[in-house]
């Protein structure tokens, strides 16, 4: 059986995607600091949506030495992964095709 | 001349200066005299045009001057200002409204996690005693969630039809 995976990312998911394969789990200010790019003020509706796709999945989590609320922690999930691998090929192949031509 | 002669020189002397010192602060206390006489009409006329007869005090010495204006009032009047003013954390209106217009796995993906992260700074902030930028933290805690809403308004509404028509059989 073949399974198809999209391929329909916009390079900052691919930037968020690389970096949560990276760092393993991060929270969304971590990103905005290791991401160039990436603006705090879109973050979180950027990886909401990544949510909705399912190529992360995120929880609150709630650290002993914070007196403040819990935070939201992201980490990439298989079909991310899968997504990321197919993306990273993608463009291996577009830029081996240019170099060609 | 002979030391008693002196001594009645000099003591004629002091006491002609003490004589123009005299009038001096004579003069001086008939012209503040006036001054306040004048500043206690002017708040009298003040006093008279304000409805419930009530007025601001402005400061101790002019508010002790109004006559009608009674202790108890001025130091009521002292102690609102000296409250200190009790601040909302922000994005507390926002929120409101961004969990009424949203669902609830949107507005938890989405706008929570912008909240959570600047109210952890904004206490960081007053904790520092940085008032200047607790006050930023909460400006821009506003702006940033109203345009997270226009970027997400478009894909709820489709997501909102997409279900009306899943729901309608379409």
């Amino acid at each position: 059986m073949v399974h198809m995976v999209s391929t329909n990312v916009s390079e900052k998911e691919e930037m968020i995607l690389d970096a949560l394969i990276n760092h393993g789990e991060l929270y969304g200010l971590q990103m905005v600091e290791l991401i160039p790019g990436l603006k705090r003020g879109t973050v979180y509706v950027t990886l909401g949506r990544m949510e909705d796709k399912g190529f992360i999945s995120g929880r609150e989590v709630k650290e002993p030495q914070w007196a403040g609320m819990p935070r939201r922690l992201y980490r990439i999930t298989g079909q991310g992964q899968q997504v990321l691998r197919a993306s990273q090929a993608f463009d291996a192949v577009m830029s081996g095709k240019r170099a060609h031509v | 001349m002979y030391e008693s002669e002196k001594d009645s020189v000099i003591v004629e002397s002091d006491l002609k200066r003490l004589a123009a010192e005299a009038a001096r602060r004579r003069r001086f206390l008939s012209k503040r005299l006036a001054d306040l006489a004048d500043e206690q009409d002017k708040l009298r006329l003040e006093l008279a045009k304000e409805p419930n007869g009530q007025i601001a005090a402005k400061s101790i010495k002019t508010s002790i001057l109004i006559i009608g204006v009674s202790a108890s009032e001025i130091i009521a009047e002292l102690g609102k200002r000296g409250r200190p003013k009790v601040y909302r954390p922000p994005g507390i209106a926002i929120d409101h409204f961004a969990r009424f217009l949203f669902q609830k796995r949107t507005y938890e993906n989405t706008f929570k996690p912008t909240i959570d992260d600047h109210r952890i700074e904004y206490h960081e902030a007053l904790s520092a005693h940085d008032l200047k930028k607790a006050r930023w933290i909460t400006v821009r805690c506003n702006l940033i969630m109203a345009w997270s809403m226009a970027l997400r308004i478009p894909s709820s509404l489709l997501e909102l039809c997409a279900k009306l028509l899943k729901i309608s059989g379409g």
